[in-house]
């Protein structure tokens, strides 16, 4: 078993060049002959975060937020700290889930590890994550300054320990539905269904309240996303982790996805020629 | 004697015919208990064939050393690109084992990773490191490869607005350039036009000679004459023979000439049952040899005779044939015979009969040709019936070097008295008998 991680392991880092090049073609690709170009990387985070904001203050609130029901975080940064991971999330998924298809030329023709499109998916999401903190590191200083709730504290630090264990559950995910959507075409509407479901079940734009319903609390913690989102908010806050379990339940999860899919995609990669 | 860089043995490797896997409920299960690790390996029975499956290849076996080639031929679904996908690692034998020392390139699609959007530039370090090249690599490759391409003044223009040709070229250049100890080529050499099909001839050739084995997949049986010493000779996923690259052909030759017949027979048969109501029917078309037996293998120079045989319901005043000579895998236009452009009047026809046509002298490379019929009527000018495909071989007996021989003969040396203090410039011309060949060379640009 260990040594066929090795093996998997040693065969992604000898072909790492070419998961960087596909990454950057998708990239390329995507803001190619677009006017505006690399800038929907943080446009599109910003107007779903303006959307989330005048809804749930005005059509859902009645105009006015109370600080308790989001953690004493600003409601507007509250909301931009969870659509910015989130769209991380969801791009790796929706784009992942076809990235054998898309390639099925390449799949069946030439020989490299499969693992590098949808892997390669999740560094071209990042690249974009990378380019949308553009916006969301000036909004996060002005709070800093202007309200005195929001700490920029030692804390920080942690947030890459957070970016990881989120990245390595999108990884574990997107290996298994690439590949189930090599197999079945119906995952690609699945995905579809799936994204908009785990949206609504994830505090993006709402905060749980879970403490008192005990069975509530518990499917917390089948959604890793919750604690992650919570994780990120608490940082940028510059206060204790309120869920630490949470964050160590997410982190043991994203470490299985990761390794057991990669482990189930490895095990199917040569049947993939024959059936895509 | 060094260890071989490429070892095939016994090695099989089955599909399923139709859809795979229509219902979850036979998937599920399957793929469950191929990933439990724990289980034990799968005996030979289960190995066996299902109803629905098939040996892709069967017990294949061969052996290349340091700077060999080898050649695999044998018609469509005989498992040759299966082998090719199976030595590349795409795909994974049921049983037997293969080995590959060395780093391995695989020229089996070119531009597989070509993206439409990005320009030539951007594509070329983009397939380079799908092909297994570093950044840097093709980085110090590059020039040559824009060079080899011919694709210079476009290099910064997205491949979407390149000609295919253009494409095609630029995509076997990336390929061409890789430094690889195992090369796989699989019937890249299709396209292009000849002058760069013969770059592409040129830079395998010295590719052999510093040293890279190289198996090549064609059904350009010359082709494979030129590069390969070794030939193995596949049908239905099992090898036929192998050996020296010419024993090979022949054999596969007289094979296919014999398969011809059986097909042939087969395919008349059906067209006469679905012709009723035709004005005009064609038949049927035997291929006869100077002896005026019926034959489907010709050797070099030989005379062939094609009867075309015709069932007329209603009386055809202007009969008028067209007869087409198809060549590599039926898609180019090798020779026409036409009873207009050769100013034939035939006489009306009525009921059966057959015309002939005759061939004086069969001047190909060796290769699988077949010929097209088609009648019209002469007065309204409408085709009324079309015979595809009658099917022959070419085997070698006299060496074509090329691709067409040409009719001609040698004289003896004529002494010339010695030369005039002014000699005359046209004599030079008018010496080199060049008439005949004209025509001929007319023929070869129509075939390439």
């Amino acid at each position: 078993m260990m040594a066929v991680m090795g093996e998997m392991f040693s065969e992604l880092i000898r072909y790492r060049g070419l998961l960087a090049m596909l990454a950057w073609r998708d990239i390329r690709v995507r803001y190619k002959q677009s006017l505006l170009g690399v800038a929907w990387a943080f446009l599109m985070p910003l107007a779903q975060t303006l959307v989330l904001f005048v809804v749930f203050k005005f059509a859902v609130s009645g105009g006015t937020i109370e600080p308790e029901k989001y953690d004493q975080v600003p409601f507007f940064l509250f909301i931009l700290a969870g659509v910015i991971p989130w769209t991380l999330f969801s791009s790796i998924l929706a784009t992942s889930v076809e990235s054998l298809t898309r390639n099925s030329r390449l799949v069946t023709k030439i020989y490299f590890p499969r693992e590098v499109f949808p892997l390669g998916t999740v560094a071209g999401a990042l690249v974009d994550f990378g380019v949308s903190l553009a916006i969301f590191v000036p909004v996060y200083v002005y709070y800093v300054v202007t309200d005195v709730r929001v700490m920029a504290t030692g804390r920080l630090a942690l947030l890459p320990l957070v970016l990881i264990i989120q990245l390595l559950l999108a990884a574990g995910l997107a290996l298994i539905v690439s590949m189930a959507n090599l197999f079945f075409r119906d995952v690609k509407y699945l995905m579809t269904f799936l994204l908009q479901f785990w949206f609504f079940a994830t505090n993006i734009g709402y905060q749980f309240h879970f403490k008192h319903h005990p069975v509530l609390q518990w499917l917390s913690r089948v959604n890793p996303m919750i604690a992650i989102l919570d994780a990120y908010r608490d940082c940028l806050m510059g206060r204790p982790l309120h869920d630490p379990v949470g964050l160590v339940v997410a982190a043991m999860v994203a470490v299985f996805v990761f390794l057991g899919g990669w482990r189930v995609f490895h095990q199917a990669e040569f049947k993939f020629a024959e059936y895509v | 004697m060094p260890d071989p860089v490429i070892e095939f043995d016994h090695v099989y490797k089955k599909f399923a015919r139709g859809e795979q896997h229509t219902s979850l409920r036979d998937f599920i299960p399957a793929m469950a208990k191929k990933l439990w690790p724990f289980g034990k390996k799968q005996t030979a029975e289960e190995i066996a064939l299902k109803s629905r499956e098939f040996w892709a290849v069967q017990d294949i076996s061969f052996k290349l050393h340091k700077g060999e080639s080898m050649g695999i031929i044998g018609p469509n679904g005989s498992g040759k690109s299966t082998t090719l996908k199976l030595l590349s690692g795409i795909l994974r034998p049921e049983r037997g084992t293969y080995r590959v020392r060395g780093r391995l390139s695989a020229l089996i699609e070119v531009g597989a990773g070509f993206h439409p959007d990005l320009t030539g530039r951007e594509n070329i370090y983009l397939n380079g490191s799908i092909l297994g090249m570093t950044r840097k690599e093709v980085a110090s490759k590059f020039n040559d490869i824009v060079e080899f391409a011919g694709v210079a003044e476009f290099i910064d223009t997205p491949v979407k607005r390149y000609s295919s040709g253009m494409a095609v070229r630029l995509g076997f250049a990336v390929s061409a350039f890789i430094e690889p100890d195992v090369m796989l080529v699989d019937e890249v050499l299709a396209v292009g036009d000849t002058e760069f099909r013969n770059r592409c001839l040129n830079r395998m050739n010295k590719m052999l000679r510093n040293g890279v084995t190289m198996i090549l997949v064609s059904h350009n049986l010359s082709e494979v004459r030129n590069l390969c010493q070794n030939c193995l000779m596949l049908y239905k996923g099992q090898s036929m023979m192998q050996g020296p690259t010419t024993k090979v052909i022949e054999e596969y030759h007289r094979i296919v000439g014999e398969k011809i017949k059986v097909e042939q027979e087969k395919q008349a048969a059906i067209e006469l049952a679905e012709k009723p109501t035709i004005a005009a029917a064609l038949t049927g078309a035997q291929l006869l040899n100077a002896a005026g037996e019926p034959c489907e293998v010709f050797g070099t120079g030989d005379e062939q005779t094609v009867r075309i045989h015709y069932h007329a319901r209603k009386r055809i005043n202007k009969p008028q044939f067209n007869v087409v000579l198809l060549w590599a895998t039926e898609d180019y236009v090798a020779s026409v015979c036409n009873t207009v452009t050769k100013k034939v009047v035939l006489d009306p026809i009525e009921g059966r009969g057959y015309v002939d046509l005759k061939i004086h002298s069969l001047l190909f490379e060796p290769n699988v040709y077949a010929w097209s019929i088609t009648i019209s009527d002469g007065e309204t000018g409408q085709p009324i019936d079309t015979l595809g495909k009658v099917r022959f071989v070419m085997n070698e007996v006299v060496p074509v070097a090329g691709v067409f021989g040409l009719v001609h003969e040698w004289s003896q040396p004529v002494p010339v008295p010695a030369p005039d203090p002014q000699p005359d410039p046209a004599l030079a011309v008018a010496n080199g008998q060049t008439t005949g060949a004209e025509s001929r060379g007319d023929a070869r640009d129509k075939a390439a």
